[in-house]
């Protein structure tokens, strides 16, 4: 009886932990190419929060190679940080592209990267849309843009 | 190697060497150094390295996008294999010695003063791990939400370790989900008693190794009890980090719960449990 209780309760509490998404959080994912890039898992927001956390991941198609610089664009301007994944100690195994002074280093064709940009809405609460664009840095060209919604529809965010 | 019944446990390298192997894997798997998992160009348990997420069905998810997953996920996906046919073979040597993810909350555990430490023993484990379990399978697959990424202690654990260090890793725990993350591995955790609290009601991979501990009991090596020697003290219970053994009547160890940390061997007086 006590086992069947625990697994219903279990149960009935892990279905609540799947289903609830706070809205602090999102988890993007895009493809990097030299034709302009393309969002897989753009991303919903709620508006009104006063900091919000994106979790970028993304591949790069070949044959693009480069460094791509990533800004947060959109009217109002919002005060942002991108912070990259880079290992503490880097023992120097494998290529890896470096994330440093806003700009993704070494791009390599199938490099993966993940990348976490905190938005902190300082002013007016975010509302609208913006987009999370990388440049290439040699010629300027957009090689990827997620667009990030700020209230209006919910739904397709998820932790990450 | 292993001590058999009536060896002395001296000669365990497993039980005498346990608390190296657990710093062993921290340092090796986890950040500042973290030097395994940058042999694939990796830093964390994320991505190739992911052993949570491949095997989870989602709503609308092509057979083609399922099996990219284990592409996509190839190291996490030779890690789970390895583990679950080892322990058919051996027990669970990978949640008992090697785990990363768990030697921290272990280890961690251990310097808590016991006062402050949560029982968690009179949960029935194995009903409360399977309920998570099938919630973790099912609910994606009927498009209700996802328990993968947002409760992954994959993700939180080598996460820790690197916040002192970067940006990207503190953003993780500076959020709603990090949050309740932090939560759970200090409370399931460094405040359970023995610290295995979130492996044995948690975690997915745990839970799929304790499954492949349980077919294999018949066949594979194991802790075990011989009766004619067991007087019942129940020392052997008070030690045990994930309370898989049960004293009430004639001594049982419950093999969806047991791993050979052999913490019960080494309490035993009477050398009534033995690996084989």
């Amino acid at each position: 009886m006590k086992r069947t209780l625990v697994f219903l309760l279990a149960a009935a509490l892990s279905v609540v932990a799947a289903w609830y998404r706070p809205g602090d959080s999102a988890h993007a994912m895009g493809m990097v190419s030299i034709k302009g890039g393309r969002a897989r898992h753009p991303v919903h927001l709620p508006s009104g929060m006063d900091r919000y956390t994106l979790v970028l991941t993304g591949t790069v198609l070949p044959p693009y190679q480069g460094d791509a610089r990533v800004v947060v664009e959109g009217e109002p301007a919002l005060p942002y940080s991108v912070y990259g994944s880079d290992p503490i100690v880097d023992l120097g195994l494998r290529h890896r592209p470096y994330f440093d002074d806003q700009t993704l280093t070494g791009l390599q064709p199938k490099d993966r990267f993940t990348l976490w940009v905190v938005i902190r809405p300082s002013e007016a609460p975010a509302a609208g849309k913006y987009n999370v664009t990388f440049y290439d840095t040699a010629t300027e060209r957009q090689v990827l843009q997620i667009p990030v919604f700020f209230g209006g529809e919910e739904g397709h965010h998820h932790g990450g | 190697m292993e001590a058999d019944n009536g060896t002395p446990r001296a000669t365990s390298f497993w039980a005498r060497h346990r608390n190296l192997i657990l710093v062993a894997g921290i340092i090796l798997f986890l950040p500042p150094l973290a030097a395994i998992v940058q042999l694939t160009g990796d830093v964390n348990f994320c991505g190739r390295w992911c052993p949570r997420m491949f095997f989870v069905w989602r709503e609308g998810t092509t057979m083609t996008a399922f099996l990219m997953g284990f592409v996509r996920s190839y190291v996490g996906v030779a890690l789970v294999v390895t583990i679950l046919a080892t322990t058919l073979a051996f027990g669970r040597y990978w949640c008992s010695h090697l785990c990363p993810v768990a030697s921290p909350l272990e280890l961690g555990s251990r310097l808590v003063p016991s006062p402050l430490k949560i029982d968690f023993s009179k949960t029935p484990a194995p009903s409360f791990r399977y309920a998570y379990l099938s919630v973790y399978l099912i609910v994606p697959a009927i498009g209700i939400g996802s328990l993968c990424c947002s409760y992954c202690n994959f993700a939180a654990v080598p996460r820790l370790f690197a916040a002192p260090f970067s940006g990207g890793d503190l953003a993780y725990f500076l959020r709603f989900q990090g949050v309740v993350n932090l939560g759970l591995l200090l409370f399931l955790g460094v405040f359970a008693k023995g610290g295995r609290a979130y492996c044995n009601l948690l975690c997915p991979i745990g839970a799929l190794d304790a499954l492949s501990n349980r077919i294999g009991a018949k066949f594979g090596r194991r802790i075990r009890i011989d009766l004619s020697k067991c007087t019942n003290c129940g020392d052997c219970s008070k030690v045990c980090p994930t309370w898989a053994i049960d004293t009430q009547g004639e001594t049982t160890i419950n093999q969806l719960s047991c791993m050979p940390c052999r913490l019960c061997q080494g309490a035993c007086q009477t050398e009534a449990i033995y690996y084989g």
